[in-house]
């Protein structure tokens, strides 16, 4: 018989992907802890003011906006919508959705505190994980330890892979997805939300920045009306560094910028703030190495597996210049195919992930990185780890869990690999 | 003025910025090929380093960059110099 773990399932961190893995799992029936390492959930679109949900729609924008992944991803959509009274736009050649950081934050918040089998515990970070003779991990916290029957992966930097002492890959730092810092200013004349305006302002950016009037780290400022009147949202580029230091770089050229709109542009005299992100927005570092390396080639040319279980919508947006994204994108307008393989282990059991760390080269993660393509995956290894729970429980309550998922894969499945 | 001005706009956008597939001609519309807002700063401070001219605050008109002829006729009124 099941001897009854601490928990049936840890999810490691709470952003996108671990907020949609812990409730998809939770919603099986599963008991779940969720551990975050900040003190609220959404990861980058909360924590590092990420104010746009890419990969949310079907790459066909010569149709209306149409949700790529059922369920978590479309729940979510809704509720921002309804929340924020914003439609989706049409940037280029895709589909986004402006979100509202604090909003984000609510929503999930609310989301994963009406499960009932979701314990959430915030400030809590992962010391140390062991894999018991019984099949268990026990994760050991700096807020006491967990044993649980499976584990998910939504840490965005593979950090059970590192204490599991499982492979991990990692791009060499001068080809790595480079960093952006966010941050908002708000009380700002209405005439400069016009795209022209901003096109403009960015122009002066490119020319103070010749002229030596502000620094190079300036280059490369996009920005974007938020979802509130009156406030604009600043996304600026950081050089590589440890985590700490493009902090402080991030803030630093956050002040000079404020400094340098208020006094060239009397649509930016009256600003407040800035008002910047807790944490630089990440968008590359560790990923796990599953049963499956997911490729560019695989995203670009739409190829079909047996075993998916989410959608890819988002084009391979490397930014690893400072001139910018550059931007390729698949061949034909339709979602491409993530399998489950690639949110599994080949070394250890038990374990799924799901978000930035999924199993995939450097190029396929930047598709598959946006927040959008995250609900999803982590959707998908919350239903997979409560399908494989459930099969250890054998006749019990949950049994049909893993029936479900069954289906649950069946149902997205579209030819053979 | 080289009389290949599209096709080296054609192949600095396909290189730099967005690669572009088989089908899009000079009179394509590049916005719906996907170049955004941000991208077309990118662009700008391309068309200005390949073709030493500078773009003005009055020449930044989505209308302006939106296909590859338009973008040619704005770098020859900037008097560019190959």
């Amino acid at each position: 018989m099941y001897q009854a773990a601490g928990t049936d399932i840890v999810v490691i961190g709470g952003g996108s992907a671990g907020l949609c893995a812990a409730i998809a799992a939770s919603r099986k029936g599963a008991r779940v802890i969720l551990i975050e390492r900040s003190g609220k959930l959404g990861g980058m679109g909360t924590l590092a003011k990420v104010h746009t949900f890419c990969g949310l729609y079907h790459p066909d924008v010569s149709r209306p906006p149409e949700i790529a992944n059922p369920g978590l991803p479309a729940e979510i959509e809704q509720l921002m919508r309804a929340r924020t009274g914003v439609d989706p736009v049409k940037m280029g050649k895709v589909f986004v959705l402006h979100q509202d950081p604090e909003i984000f934050a609510e929503i999930a918040h609310d989301l994963a505190t009406s499960e009932k089998f979701l314990e959430l515990r915030f400030r809590t970070t992962c010391e140390a994980i062991t894999r018991t003779s019984e099949q268990t991990f026990i994760v050991k916290t700096n807020n006491g330890s967990i044993t649980c029957t499976s584990l998910i992966d939504a840490s965005a930097d593979a950090i059970a892979a590192d204490l599991l002492g499982a492979t991990r890959l990692s791009t060499p730092p001068e080809k790595n997805q480079r960093s952006a810092f966010v941050f908002s200013l708000q009380g700002i004349d209405p005439s400069a939300m016009e795209e022209n305006f901003r096109m403009r302002l960015a122009l002066e950016i490119v020319r103070a920045v010749t002229a030596g009037d502000l620094p190079q780290a300036a280059l490369g400022t996009a920005s974007r009306p938020s979802t509130v009147p009156g406030e604009i949202y600043f996304t600026t580029d950081l050089d590589p560094a440890p985590r700490t230091e493009l902090m402080a770089s991030g803030l630093a050229l956050a002040n000079t910028l404020t400094e340098f709109l208020r006094k060239r542009f009397p649509a930016y005299a009256a600003a407040v703030g800035p008002f910047p992100a807790d944490e630089p927005g990440v968008r590359e570092t560790f990923r796990w190495k599953g049963r499956y390396l997911l490729t560019e080639q695989d995203l670009i040319t739409g190829r079909q597996f047996s075993d998916t279980v989410a959608y890819a919508t988002w084009p391979i947006e490397l930014r690893e210049t400072t001139r910018g994204a550059k931007l390729r994108f698949f061949d034909r307008a339709v979602p491409s195919c993530i399998p489950l393989r690639s949110l599994t282990s080949s070394e250890i059991e038990g374990i799924f992930f799901a978000g930035r760390c999924i199993s995939a080269t450097h190029e396929a993660i930047a598709s598959v990185r946006v927040m959008g393509t995250c609900f999803a995956t982590g959707q998908a290894a919350g239903h997979a780890a409560a399908a494989y729970v459930s099969s250890h429980i054998g006749e019990d309550s949950t049994s049909t869990l893993a029936a479900e998922n069954k289906n649950f894969i069946d149902s997205r499945n579209e030819a053979d690999d | 003025m080289t009389v290949d001005l599209p096709k080296q706009i054609h192949a600095l956008i396909d290189s730099e910025l967005l690669p572009l597939h088989e089908s899009v001609t000079a009179d394509s519309d590049l916005h719906s090929e996907g170049l955004d807002s941000l991208m077309l700063m990118q662009l700008i401070l391309v068309l200005e380093r390949e073709f030493s001219i500078t773009i003005s605050p009055e020449d930044l008109d989505r209308e302006n960059f939106s296909t590859i002829t338009n973008i040619a006729s704005l770098i020859r009124k900037k008097g560019a110099t190959p």
